[in-house]
């Protein structure tokens, strides 16, 4: 039943450093409905959520909890009132158990971890989530890791749970059961707050979508209302969808120079006698399964990992055999590596935009830039950010207080500031949104107008296909199929993927 | 690292791992099936080699015959010598040179024409392509000074390096252009007096003149051969055969390699060929290339039909292909007579006809 308001805030605003946030938001969570809260990075959705979840607390205006003006100053006061936060990032104690996590704060005096245990067994079997809760959560892949974060929200019993990008980490079997789940909540009278980057995701699973642009709100509506243009209308205020993942291809870029030749690669169980070409002034996209093999490939390449020391095949970067031991003198040859983890392998996230740039320049130049002048690295860092359209406060802010899609584009920037030949993306619109993801797009397209070799590894198949010239196709550990781009449909493509 | 090093290095720790990793054909060298399915002109047993004469005729050499192919693929003897003929060209004056092995033939449609047999103070022993230079000249490929054309193959596996491309002038002087090259197997005359030659054993062309020899397109997947200028800019490049693990394997394994010499007829030898699937004592044959009684089109080919249409920028373009299960393999040469794209295939003993514009827009779109 949606009738009533469990959660309305109105009038919120909450300025930082002057900046503000969000302003004057209105918003109304109805009982037992789910709301998918969407927009771009940096459209205040986080903001909006820590809010509600007590973490930060509003400039101005007014949060009602079933009409009734709620004091949450704290998470704890959160907490207390049937709000929990489910964080993209898992908030469990890594050294702990899954059952200690669970109960974590809510032990009793005589605590006996075999009833802990059982409880938890008991707890976690009720929700139908295969998780052994005797063992550390460190051990425990991402989608485990998420099961217990949202396990622990429903045993909190709280009344409204704020999803924040729950399935960017989960296979598309936990998906389907993550979205069982999130029903069953709603069906018991739970709102449930469901922040995505993911359009398909929030028209299938929401009741009402409210989008975000800028920190003031644009848009609440029906989901049944709403199609994926209208939302990205809204949430960029122009119409992306021609610039994403449109039309088909009518042209290819001819294929250049052979730029980089992997022949008979093999790394471990991962990649098997993997051979592949990749040419200059062409988009090279590489599809593929989780477990393909395809990001091993390209980081032996870069030298991020070493292939197998016997029988590990060659990779030749125009022409001359190459073996990185580490990832320096590839980036000398000219090889950049785009992480798809830009979080642990990106970028320094104390350190500002300018220095981070900085870093890799130097990375580049070796010994020969042992003097930089503040000037020289000010203009560097100027540089990229005006290039790659960086929106923050200033060029010395942090990378960790960017938007996700601005901390993608430092990343980028990093391995530009290079000047690379070879150009690896892994993932570059993961957890981006989509207005960046069409700069991005956009940025990589002019790459390989200009000649570059580019190679774009992406899980998402409508992104390689609008990218990619010449798209590869990589299962169990080697590419299987090379399709044109004139050639390739989504079928043909999964088919060979999977088959 | 140096050579003497890297060499140094592979005899103590072993290097054979990067030694039996080939190229994959993919890009402009992906598979297809254009050579398999082309319309079939003529078939003979022994066609060696094409060539466009001035007036527009099409000639081939054929066993020790030079014969003029019809339209409608009918072939007519015009000469014939006293043994096989190993290369023909067309020179702008209307002549036809042809090879010989030991020998050239220098207007090869009449009886008493002039011959050579050696050129810069060494005897010619594998005349295996010639190509018209600029001046009246012509561009010879002598592919080893120690084995017979015919004998490609003991050259190959004996890691013969005395190729030598020679350019003899107009005026019959002849100076080498290039000598101890890894088999020289098909050359082309390019504009600045230099010449651009196949080096088959390495797999690469190689760009000679005055001594100097430089690599042009390295790293090719098979075995290069003749090749032949394309009308729209650039060059057709066949090659013969593609590369496999198993034969860079047996080239690594010395004693391995001279007993199989010693005791295996050489049409059984591990090594390339110019078509395959005759017998079943053929290497890489059952499970490796079959499945379940059909021949795999990946599976490793030990004959290959292959012809590689390369730009001016030397970069490949698109090419032609009759995969392993296909019969149209071993092709050594192609010639272009304004649409139309003649294709010899010298393991089947037949000449395919094609059209340009056809291939170039089936393959590219």
């Amino acid at each position: 039943m949606m009738t009533a308001a469990v959660l309305e805030m109105r009038q919120v605003t909450k300025i930082y450093a002057r900046a503000a946030a969000i302003e004057d938001i209105d918003f109304t969570l109805l009982t037992g409905e789910i709301h998918a809260l969407l927009g771009e990075n940096g459209a205040g959705k986080s903001t909006l959520t820590k809010i509600i979840a007590g973490v930060v607390v509003p400039t101005s205006g007014t949060v009602l909890l079933e009409g009734h003006e709620a004091n949450l100053r704290t998470p704890a006061d959160a907490i207390r009132q049937g709000i929990a936060m489910v964080f993209q990032e898992t908030s469990l104690v890594q050294s702990m158990t899954v059952a200690q996590n669970l109960f974590l704060g809510r032990e009793s005096f005589f605590n006996r971890n075999r009833g802990v245990n059982i409880a938890a067994q008991q707890f976690m079997q009720s929700l139908n989530f295969h998780v052994d809760p005797t063992v550390l959560v460190a051990s425990l892949g991402a989608a485990q890791k998420q099961m217990v974060e949202i396990a622990r929200a429903v045993l909190m019993r709280a009344r409204i749970i704020v999803f924040d990008e729950p399935t960017a980490t989960l296979t598309p079997e936990e998906k389907k059961h993550f979205f069982y789940l999130v029903r069953t909540l709603k069906s018991h009278g739970v709102s449930v707050i469901f922040i995505s980057h993911a359009l398909e995701e929030a028209l299938l699973i929401s009741d009402r979508i409210t989008v975000l642009r800028d920190g003031k709100h644009v848009l609440t509506d029906l989901t049944k209302n709403l199609d994926r243009n209208k939302i990205i209308q809204a949430m960029v205020g122009r119409d992306l969808s021609k610039e994403l993942y449109g039309t088909r291809k009518a042209t290819v870029r001819p294929a250049g120079k052979l730029a980089l030749s992997v022949q008979n690669l093999r790394v471990g169980n991962v990649v098997k006698n993997n051979s592949l070409s990749v040419f200059a002034g062409q988009i090279t996209g590489i599809f593929g399964l989780v477990g393909s093999g395809r990001t091993e490939t390209f980081k032996v390449v870069s030298g991020v990992i070493k292939r197998d020391y016997k029988h590990g095949g060659k990779v030749l970067l125009d022409g001359k055999a190459v073996r990185y031991r580490v990832p320096a003198p590839g980036i000398r040859d000219g090889v950049a590596y785009i992480t798809e983890d830009r979080k642990a392998e990106g970028f320094f996230e104390t350190m500002s935009i300018r220095s981070n740039i900085l870093v890799n320049k130097l990375a580049k130049a070796g010994i020969a830039a042992f003097w930089v002048r503040r000037r020289e690295a000010d203009s560097l860092g100027e540089h990229w950010i005006k290039a790659l359209n960086v929106r923050a406060v200033g060029k010395s802010v942090r990378v960790i207080e960017l938007s996700g899609g601005n901390q993608q584009k430092v990343v980028i920037a990093k391995s530009l500031a290079q000047d690379p030949n070879l150009i690896i993306f892994d993932e570059p619109t993961r957890g981006v949104d989509v207005g960046a993801i069409a700069e991005i797009h956009q940025l990589i397209n002019q790459l390989a107008d200009a000649g570059k070799a580019v190679v774009v590894i992406s899980s998402y198949l409508p992104e390689v296909m609008a990218l990619s010239d010449r798209l590869l196709v990589a299962r169990q550990g080697k590419i299987v199929e090379e399709f044109s781009a004139l050639e390739a449909t989504e079928e043909k493509v999964m088919y060979a993927a999977v088959h | 690292m140096s050579d003497f090093a890297s060499r140094l290095k592979s005899l103590l720790f072993g290097s054979r791992d990067e030694q039996l990793s080939i190229p994959i054909m993919d890009g402009a060298l992906k598979p297809n099936n254009a050579l398999e399915e082309a319309p079939i002109l003529c078939e003979r047993r022994g066609l060696e080699d094409l060539a466009v004469a001035a007036d527009g005729e099409l000639y081939a050499a054929c066993g020790p015959t030079i014969v003029r192919v019809g339209s409608d693929g009918v072939l007519t003897e015009v000469a014939r010598f006293e043994r096989d003929v190993t290369a023909l060209a067309a020179c702008p004056d209307g002549r036809l040179a042809a090879g010989l092995g030991d020998a050239i033939a220098l207007d090869a449609l009449r009886r008493d024409g002039p011959r050579i047999d050696t050129a810069a103070g060494q005897r010619l022993n594998a005349v295996n392509a010639i190509a018209a230079a600029p001046a009246g000249g012509l561009l010879i490929a002598d592919g080893s000074t120690i084995r017979p054309y015919a004998q490609w193959c003991y050259d190959l596996l004996e890691k013969g390096r005395t190729g030598r491309i020679v350019a003899c002038g107009a005026d019959g002087r002849a100076r080498n252009l290039a000598a101890g090259m890894e088999y020289a197997f098909g050359v082309l005359a390019e504009a600045d007096g230099q010449a651009l030659a196949a080096e088959t054993w390495r797999h690469q062309l190689v760009r000679v003149g005055a001594g100097a020899k430089a690599p042009a397109l390295a790293n090719i997947a098979g075995y290069p051969a003749r090749m032949t200028r394309a009308a729209g800019g650039g060059f057709w490049l066949t090659v013969f055969a593609a590369r496999t693990q198993l034969v860079e394997f047996v080239l690594c394994e010395n004693d391995y390699r001279r007993d199989m010499m010693r005791t295996v007829e050489p049409r059984f030898w591990v090594a390339p060929a110019l078509s395959s699937g005759e017998d079943f004592r053929e290497p890489l044959q059952g499970g490796s290339v079959k499945q379940m009684g059909i021949l795999k089109p990946w599976a490793p080919p030990r004959s290959y039909g292959l012809v590689v249409r390369v730009g001016d920028d030397l970069i490949p373009k698109f090419s032609l292909h009759s995969r392993v299960g296909g019969r149209h393999h071993g092709v050594v040469a192609v010639a272009e007579r304004g649409d139309e794209l003649f294709v010899l295939s010298k393991g089947a003993g037949r000449i395919l006809r094609l059209s340009v514009r056809q291939v170039s827009e089936g393959i590219l779109g």
